[in-house]
């Protein structure tokens, strides 16, 4: 049972990694990115070059998120900064189109196979929790969500940065009426996107093996986790994902041929009750 | 109706086109290429209506053309029906899904709908593969579709397939540039156009959408039936997402709200992807560049190619769009 608890909990925090850059670029960019698994892969792949050259995964950690961030920032500065005008699904042409980019030029470097990448020494036991064995490296997966997720909560809600970007969100026009450069901060907002999907792909790679279609394997699920949320609410998405990681983690064992049916039912009848997500007072005007 | 006449004589010449071609090749390959080219082409036409003449952004319609696909399949396979009720039980099956899509979605705003559309075909799609396995072949779908045989006349060969499949591509082509052209089909622009305006003048808006989704999805189930009976094969990989990307992908890439951007859509895809795999393995990178080189550079899709001097005025309805 509370083994179950942390497996679904760790996914959760994974989910959270991913889904929160999703949401915010939505709601500062309105850009629907399916490229951002994509990013998440690259960070797991980062990850596996950084740990050959320094055999370390905690300087994996920091090194991944960065190369990743910077990437994202080229991509915003170079392709996503045209489309804002543009529809929708022009803008999802685009993305798509990075994908197989992204994915194809990942083949052609790292090849189809798996890739493993160690649990750290000091991560690698076990803890007895009431009576059952639990991982350490999951449990602080979960710890590295939790801080992650609340010191994003801390920046949005208490920082003048993340004041300006809850701004932007809700008067575009104003907020640029009022002297404030919003490209910028849109750049910004894409680079950590990137960077947190990155540590999400690094913290993940340990658990599953790092291989090219990971990312097409983990979007729809932070799809899922960001619409259960509320289109650019990160709050909102921190509730999705523990929804979503209980619902496999529990799902998985005890009715496992369901977990799918279950998982995308539960998005159809949201999405038709309540496209806004649970946690937001009402559609967003960009949508 | 001049514009529906010069429809018309396109979709005809098209489809002769491809007979002759077809024929004068004699080959087997090519001819399996030109039919697959025309059940696409019917597939992204029929998307089309929905997305870009009634600005339905659908994300699910791999749905419509997956279960006409299984409809064919499974009433010719388990039942012995005959190819040509299967068809319609097609267009049946298609367009009752997209009928119920449509009505769950009808009130979803904007990309929303995408979102939702997209998850009602996962269901769709895990259902299949997942729970009726037993009858649906699961992961391993069904083999041995068979091809129509008509009045006598086995239409078997891939020649014959592919004559077949261009009569069934101009009646549908010329039906559904009918519907566009009509009073009916001007509704539906009006609705994308504004939908508030348009129900302020007094059309059921409810009404249109779904009418014009369930459409949609009807063509799309006939074109799912022709590729079973194409490839042979039904399996899940017609039903899953990437088709749904594709078509969307096809049809915005040649330019949408058109008579020939679906269709040129398809064949510049499908012909890239035979000539660029005959010679590298890297022929998503090479449509992966593509499509951010026509998002970036081509507002209209490669139809816009060819009508430079409509673009101030299209460029004038994005931004008013924008600032509504």
């Amino acid at each position: 049972m509370i083994s179950t608890l942390v497996i679904g909990l760790s996914i959760a925090a994974i989910l959270l990694l991913i889904a929160s850059g999703l949401s915010l670029v939505f709601g500062m960019l309105g850009v629907v990115n399916f490229a951002h698994g994509s990013l998440y892969m690259l960070g797991a792949f980062a990850a596996v070059e950084v740990i050959a050259w320094t055999g370390s995964f905690y300087a994996a950690l920091v090194v991944a998120p960065i190369v990743i961030g910077l990437f994202s920032a080229l991509i915003e500065v170079a392709l996503m900064r045209p489309t804002y005008k543009l529809p929708h699904e022009k803008q999802m042409l685009l993305t798509f189109g990075l994908v197989y980019v992204i994915e194809e030029a990942a083949r052609t470097v790292w090849g189809l196979g798996y890739w493993r990448i160690d649990v750290p020494a000091a991560l690698s036991g076990v803890v007895e929790i009431a009576g059952e064995v639990i991982s350490v490296y999951r449990l602080s997966v979960l710890a590295t969500g939790i801080c992650l997720g609340v010191a994003l909560i801390v920046f949005i809600e208490k920082t003048r940065v993340g004041m300006v970007l809850r701004a932007a969100m809700s008067n575009e026009v104003m907020v640029r009426g009022m002297g404030v450069r919003i490209s910028r901060y849109r750049t910004f907002v894409f680079a950590l996107g990137g960077a947190l999907a990155a540590v999400g792909g690094v913290v993940a790679a340990p658990l599953l093996s790092v291989q090219v279609n990971m990312g097409a394997l983990v979007i729809l699920d932070s799809f899922i986790v960001v619409i259960l949320g509320g289109l650019g609410n990160v709050t909102g998405a921190i509730a999705g994902a523990v929804v979503l990681g209980m619902l496999q983690a529990f799902g998985q064992q005890y009715v496992a041929t369901w977990v799918d049916v279950i998982t995308y039912a539960i998005l159809v009848v949201l999405l038709i009750l309540r496209p806004q997500g649970l946690f937001n007072a009402k559609a967003s005007r960009k949508a | 109706m001049t514009n529906f006449r010069r429809d018309t004589l396109i979709i005809c010449s098209l489809a002769v086109l491809a007979v002759l071609v077809g024929t004068f090749s004699g080959s087997a390959s090519m001819q399996h290429f030109l039919t697959q080219l025309l059940v696409l082409g019917m597939f992204a036409s029929a998307f089309d209506f929905a997305f870009g003449r009634s600005g339905l952004f659908s994300a699910g319609h791999a749905a419509f053309f997956g279960c006409g696909a299984y409809a064919t399949a499974l009433s010719t396979l388990r039942y012995d029906w005959t190819f040509m009720p299967s068809l319609a039980l097609a267009a049946l099956v298609g367009g009752a899904i997209a009928f119920v899509f449509a009505v769950l979605a009808r009130r979803v705003p904007g990309v929303y709908f995408a979102l939702a559309t997209l998850a009602m075909a996962q269901l769709v799609l895990v259902i299949t593969e997942v729970k009726l396995s037993p009858w649906s072949g699961g992961s391993d779908g069904l083999a041995g579709v068979p091809r129509p045989i008509l009045f006598g006349v086995d239409l078997g060969g891939t020649g014959q397939y592919l004559l077949f499949v261009c009569v069934v591509f101009v009646i549908a082509l010329v039906t559904l540039s009918l519907l566009r052209h009509s009073p009916y089909g001007q509704v539906l622009r009006a609705i994308r156009e504004n939908a508030v305006r348009a129900e302020q003048l007094g059309y059921n808006i409810d009404l249109y959408r779904i009418s014009a989704f369930t459409v949609s999805g009807a063509y799309s189930g006939v074109a799912g039936g022709l590729f079973g009976g194409l490839i042979f094969y039904v399996g899940p990989d017609l039903l899953r997402m990437t088709l749904s990307v594709d078509v969307l992908v096809m049809s915005v890439l040649g330019g949408p709200n058109t008579l020939l951007g679906p269709l040129l859509g398809v064949a510049v895809f499908e012909t890239s992807r035979e000539v660029i795999t005959r010679y590298t393995d890297h022929w998503h990178g090479f449509v992966g560049i593509m499509f951010i080189l026509a998002t970036l550079f081509l507002p209209f899709g490669l139809v816009g190619l060819f009508r430079a001097r409509r673009r101030p005025k299209a460029e004038a309805t994005a931004e008013a769009r924008d600032f509504s």
